[in-house]
């Protein structure tokens, strides 16, 4: 039974990156594609449908942006209690030698680094244009 | 006889000849008439501020060898644009002098980035000229721009406040 449960922690454990990188992508691919296209709506004729599109796709950035942070942040949490189930299985079984827990803040520094990679082209997005504009 | 009237067919032939192939020297010459309009350097393409007068400096010059009257000054400008000549008319330009003119330029509150074309009609009784200045926008520090700062401001007090709201 403990091999099906580790089994189990390790395909969540699969999926949780899985899910991660796809926000991490999804999030930075959004900003980038609306980057370019704010971009070229500020530098062409500005009036009132042209800015209403613009501060469209800014609250879209903004929203894809916020869904990403708090998916990364459960995904985060949700990974570290996967490892500490799999820690204390591994302690139970008497082979917790061969996990050092100090990879554990690993996960959160590089989770935290994903986070600050999709806020950074997240403001590059929203700012630039309006610099342009 | 025979002779003499062969040297008067060719004297005849030649100065005709003459007539034909000289006709600068042989006829009075014709009086020219014409002006140039001249922008000072930097004023052919120069960068504007919308919504903001802009003065361009036009010396109107009477290139030719008789006075030129009653010039009138207009312009082409795009949509939204204002331009106004001082003076708008010369009412005599005499055979080698000149005339400055100012241009003061309104651009549009809200024009299109880019260059602009404006094209500058001199428009005498004995003559007409055009000549064609470009406009470059050049925006002013924009409220945009403290908009787009005042959103990114917010954007990251509220990621702060996700990360410290669920990231316990």
């Amino acid at each position: 039974m403990i091999e099906r449960v580790h089994e189990h922690i390790i395909n969540e454990l699969g999926s949780n990156t899985r899910t991660d990188i796809i926000f991490v992508l999804t999030a930075i691919l959004l900003n980038l594609i609306t980057l370019g296209v704010n971009s070229g709506i500020a530098s062409a004729q500005n009036d009132g449908t042209t800015t209403i599109v613009m501060f469209t796709f800014v609250a879209l950035i903004i929203v894809v942006n916020f869904v990403a942070e708090i998916g990364l942040i459960r995904g985060r949490i949700m990974r570290q209690k996967l490892l500490d189930g799999l820690l204390k299985m591994y302690k139970d079984q008497g082979v917790e030698g061969y996990y050092d827990p100090s990879l554990l803040n690993d996960y959160k520094t590089r989770y935290n680094l994903f986070m600050l990679a999709v806020l950074f082209t997240g403001l590059v997005a929203i700012i630039i244009p309006f610099i342009i504009r | 006889m025979r002779t003499s009237g062969k040297i008067l067919r060719l004297i005849l032939y030649v100065a005709g000849l003459m007539l034909v192939l000289l006709p600068g020297t042989a006829l009075a010459q014709d009086e020219k008439t014409g002006i140039s309009l001249t922008l000072i350097p930097g004023d052919y393409y120069k960068e504007v501020i919308p919504g903001e007068e802009n003065i361009l400096h036009l010396e109107v010059h009477n290139t030719g060898d008789k006075p030129v009257t009653n010039i009138r000054l207009s312009a082409e400008e795009p949509e939204g644009w204002y331009i106004e000549f001082s003076p708008a008319v010369i009412g005599y330009l005499n055979a080698g002098s000149l005339q400055t003119v100012d241009i003061a330029v309104t651009p549009a509150k809200n024009p299109a980035r880019g260059e602009h074309r404006i094209h500058i009609i001199a428009e005498a009784n004995e003559t007409r000229k055009i000549t064609t200045a470009f406009l470059k926008i050049e925006p002013a520090t924009s409220i945009w721009t403290w908009i787009g700062v005042a959103i990114a401001a917010i954007v990251i007090a509220g990621f702060f406040f996700v990360y410290r709201r669920f990231g316990q």
